[in-house]
């Protein structure tokens, strides 16, 4: 069945799927920190961020077009706040924070608002997506793990990745079923049925968990877990690792 | 000779008071191809998930290789027990193919390279070792059915528990499934309602219904007696007529 939105982009092959899966991690973390902690004034400084996650686009030679695509999922987010911002008291120091020479407070106009929940949500996104549509998700898991991430968490993420495609086909294919009984799904009293496939499917999900565990159990499974070793960071993702994060920084430090 | 495996008086009773299996005496040869057949219902997976201690018996024993399957024992009784279950989704849960064929032999305690020798061993007999790097959900069911056997070949266990073995296969892999077990030299317990399945591939067949014993006997045996298959739902001689009539066989 069609899926695959998760990492459809990330087996291809450019210089940015070629990179070390954690120095993709620590970079566009950090990015995203920065890109967060930057005052919403500092225009020019949004600007350079932009800039260079063009050019990691650009290299990764992935579509724009499906990037720009899957960035809108944050719209509906600003959109809630672009409905409240008219509301809020102009003058009104909406949150701040110190961090020796990183500080920023945003006083509130409306406008701002709007403004910086915007080009801090994109960029933040579009970092979240250049990292997993360079990375097949096993390695991403992989550098989780090697930056220590714990056990337990990387565990969860690895069982969503592989499950979350059963659950979508088992869904698709119950729709499927109502469908070719002529059911549509269009009206508020169709909630009952959305209700029904709602519970089946937490108790299929639960059945389905048991049956895995047994799986696992009956091939010596004791609640360790252990794993293949990786490569290791080379030259080339230092280099990228500065490329992208010193005009991050330099924009963060200087422009404002 | 120590049976591989034995059950004795086994009664299954399950936590609502569903009785699943009752007497069951049952011992099985080193090396021996067996089919548990029966209609649905009629305790075969439960009888399975006896044999590795998934689940443990209400009353008798179950003993493997002359070990008796208890909580303390759980540990080496799975090293020997190697049970491929029904959906392959149930089984295959890594993010790579290589990484769940691992699984089971890390899980002994096994060095890095004898694992890495044991997945490419399995991936190669089953072939599917292109697949390696692939996930499980980009592969089709049958190369799932692949994978699956190949995460408890890599265990190298002394008995094969299958759970129908053939469901949704086309008859080509179905076909090559069946060859493959024939061509272990382990105990094979097949659980099946395929009966054409179970001709193949067991000498000896033992007919479930309502969680008893009802036949135990060899398949020239079991195959040849009307009765018994009609009592048991196991009537497959309809299946075939049709196929038969079409091609003008008599």
């Amino acid at each position: 069945m069609e899926h695959g939105f998760l990492d459809q982009d990330a087996y291809a092959d450019s210089p940015i799927h070629r990179l070390d899966a954690r120095i993709k991690v620590i970079g566009l973390l950090a990015g995203i920190l920065v890109c967060v902690g930057t005052p919403a004034q500092s225009y020019f400084a949004f600007c350079v961020y932009a800039f260079s996650l063009l050019v990691i686009v650009a290299l990764s030679k992935i579509s724009p077009y499906r990037i720009f695509k899957r960035s809108l999922v944050v719209l509906p987010f600003i959109l809630m706040i672009a409905v409240f911002a008219p509301f809020l008291k102009t003058g009104q120091v909406a949150g701040g924070y110190s961090l020796g020479i990183f500080r920023s407070a945003t006083v509130v106009t409306p406008a701002l608002v709007v403004w910086n929940v915007t080009a801090k949500a994109l960029l933040s996104m579009l970092m979240v997506i250049v990292l997993t549509s360079t990375t097949p998700f096993p390695e991403l898991l992989q550098a989780l793990r090697k930056l220590r991430v714990p056990d337990i968490f990387v565990m969860l993420l690895s069982f969503t990745y592989r499950y979350l495609f059963v659950m979508i086909d088992e869904f698709q294919r119950m729709r499927r079923a109502l469908a070719s009984r002529g059911w549509q799904g269009k009206w508020i009293w169709h909630a009952k049925v959305i209700g029904q496939l709602i519970g089946v499917m937490f108790i299929r999900t639960y059945e389905k968990a048991e049956r895995i565990y047994v799986a696992m159990i009956s091939r010596g499974y004791d609640g360790q877990f252990t794993y293949l070793s990786a490569k290791k960071p080379s030259y080339g993702d230092a280099i990228f690792l500065t490329a992208f994060l010193g005009p991050f920084l330099a924009a963060r430090i200087w422009l404002s | 000779m120590t049976p591989a495996v034995s059950l004795q008086e086994v009664d299954f009773n399950y936590h609502d008071g569903t009785k699943a299996l009752s007497g069951i005496s049952l011992d099985i040869a080193p090396g021996e191809k067996i089919g548990i057949v029966g209609p649905n219902g009629s305790g075969k997976s439960t009888l399975l998930m006896l044999l590795n201690g998934v689940l443990l018996p209400t009353k008798g024993a179950v003993s493997i290789d002359g070990i008796k399957v208890e909580k303390k024992s759980l540990r080496d009784i799975r090293r020997k027990v190697g049970v491929v279950f029904q959906n392959p989704d149930d089984q295959l849960f890594s993010p790579t193919v290589v990484e769940d064929v691992a699984f089971g032999p890390r899980n002994m305690g096994l060095d890095e390279q004898e694992v890495a020798k044991r997945v490419d061993f399995a991936l190669d007999l089953v072939g599917m070792r292109d697949f390696k790097n692939r996930s499980g959900h980009h592969l089709s069911f049958g190369q799932k059915k692949r994978v699956a056997v190949a995460t408890v070949l890599s265990m190298r266990p002394q008995i094969w528990a299958f759970d129908e073995p053939s469901s949704n296969l086309d008859p080509r892999t179905k076909h090559s499934l069946e060859e493959f077990i024939n061509s272990l030299s382990d105990t094979v317990i097949t659980v099946t309602q395929d009966m054409f399945f179970a001709a193949q591939t067991c000498a000896r067949i033992v007919v479930l219904y309502q969680g008893r014993i009802e036949r135990d006997g060899s398949r020239e045996e079991i195959f040849t007696d009307d009765a018994l298959l009609e009592k048991c739902n196991l009537d497959f001689r309809k299946n075939f007529s049709i196929l038969e009539k079409l091609r003008g066989v008599k």
